[in-house]
């Protein structure tokens, strides 16, 4: 009986257990998720992608091309 | 009376070119100054003066020849050559200029596998009639010059030329040359696109933080720090900072582009390093495959002459082949960044047809009477 008991009772731990790391492995792949889908990859363009995208190359009248610097002198 | 630099200004603004502008504690310990110190003295400078603090690009790392364009214009078209070269997505510099012709100089930085089309796209200029000639030097990349103590009298506060000694001693400079100044084997594509965004705002504003940047991208600042340091820094694509001022007054003064032409490797070498700490020298660039040199010079308007009159002097002796320049307007001088647009997935997209129709269009527009020709 005491060993049935524990028997039981083990089988309910592990049971337990093997749901907490369950858990503890989606919670961890949920948020890994979450923040890939938030935050932009390094290759994100945000605000410039938007721009070079509404004047796209092939209408040939945008002239996007660097942004202007405020200074008159030749750089290097 | 407009204010003036004192040996202290100088000091910093020259520890500033070589130390770079974003760590000024960093400035100061190297100029042995309190950080405090240094700080209280740049706004007062920046209040009083014209000072702009940008970022120079290695470019070849990046994929990129230097052009160095010298466009002479068709009489009655002056304007319309500068809208014409302003068409080439490519450009990074353009000036008017005037002296041995009226036209325009511009500096691009063109995709290395597009030269040709480059080249089509100048005499496509010259065959609607906007321009009477076009030349074009390819250059390696132009080096930053920061001196601006030397030759400055403390006590008067003024520059003392010393034309004569500059040129006895340009025998005995040296004939190695900065990594800058000598022509590169190839032209690697060594960044990707973080890498470019982030020069082009500090060739804007090389003071601007890791946030802001990061903030415009939508990354983390970490992230920009990783690029700046491991990328830009590491693989030499950010090769120095540039202080712009007006050290020898705006309206005493006037900016020059030189090309220098000698019979040897050696004699240029050795003149080009006479040059390396010149307070008259902004920047050089070496015309590839050529015993020449491009100088951005600098010069109050009484010293001109004394600059001129030795330079004949080296002809005269057989160091110096030949010599030709161009003045500066500053009244229609135009520069932008590197045109980080057009780069994607690593590589940069050169639209040689859609330069090629936009000055067609602006000639078609602007005088059609050549358009008709």
């Amino acid at each position: 009986m005491w060993d049935e008991k524990t028997k039981n009772g083990g089988e309910k731990l592990n049971l337990k257990t093997a749901l907490l790391l369950l858990m503890i492995f989606f919670a961890s792949t949920v948020t890994t998720i979450t923040m890939a889908i938030k935050s932009p990859t390094p290759d994100g363009f945000s605000a410039t992608e938007t721009a070079f995208a509404t004047h796209s190359l092939e209408s040939g009248k945008v002239e996007l091309a660097g942004d202007p610097i405020d200074n008159p002198l030749v750089g290097s | 009376m407009p204010p003036k630099f004192d040996y202290s200004d100088l000091r910093i603004l020259e520890g500033l070119g070589k130390y770079g502008p974003r760590n000024v504690t960093g400035v100061a310990r190297k100029l042995g100054l309190p950080a405090e110190t240094l700080r209280k003295k740049l706004k007062r400078l920046t209040s009083q003066f014209f000072l702009k603090f940008n970022a120079n690009i290695y470019h070849t790392y990046l994929g990129l020849k230097k052009a160095l364009v010298f466009a002479e214009a068709a009489p009655g078209y002056e304007d319309l050559l500068f809208n014409c070269l302003r068409q080439n997505d490519f450009w990074i510099s353009l000036v008017r200029c005037y002296g041995t012709f009226e036209g325009c100089v511009g500096v691009f930085t063109v995709p290395n596998d597009h030269c040709v089309e480059f080249e089509q796209f100048l005499e496509e200029m010259v065959k609607l009639g906007a321009a009477r000639k076009n030349q074009v030097f390819w250059c390696t990349c132009f080096h930053a010059i920061h001196s601006r103590c030397k030759w400055f009298d403390r006590k008067s506060k003024t520059w003392n030329f010393r034309w004569d000694k500059w040129i006895e001693k340009i025998p005995n400079e040296d004939t190695e040359l900065p990594y800058t100044l000598v022509d590169p084997k190839d032209f690697p594509i060594k960044g990707d696109y973080t890498d470019v965004f982030i020069l082009k705002e500090l060739e804007k504003d090389a003071t601007t933080s890791f946030t802001d940047i990061a903030k415009m991208l939508g990354v983390s600042p970490q992230l920009i720090g990783y690029h700046y340091r491991s990328h830009l820094i590491k693989r030499g694509i950010l090769e120095s900072f540039e202080v712009a001022d007006f050290r020898f007054g705006t309206t005493t003064s006037n900016f020059f582009f030189f090309l220098f032409k000698f019979d040897s490797a050696e004699k240029l070498n050795k003149f080009a390093s006479s040059l390396l700490d010149k307070p008259f020298v902004r920047t050089l660039g070496k015309v590839l495959g050529q015993n020449a040199l491009y100088g951005y010079i600098y010069l109050p308007k009484p010293e001109f002459r004394g600059f001129i009159d030795h330079l004949s002097k080296l002809i005269r002796t057989g160091f110096l082949q030949s010599y030709s320049y161009a003045i500066q307007d500053l009244q229609k001088s135009s520069r932008q960044t590197i045109s980080y647009e057009y780069f994607r997935h690593g590589a940069w997209i050169y639209d040689h047809k859609k330069h090629v129709h936009n000055i067609h269009n602006l000639v078609k527009q602007n005088a059609p009477e050549l358009h008709t020709n």
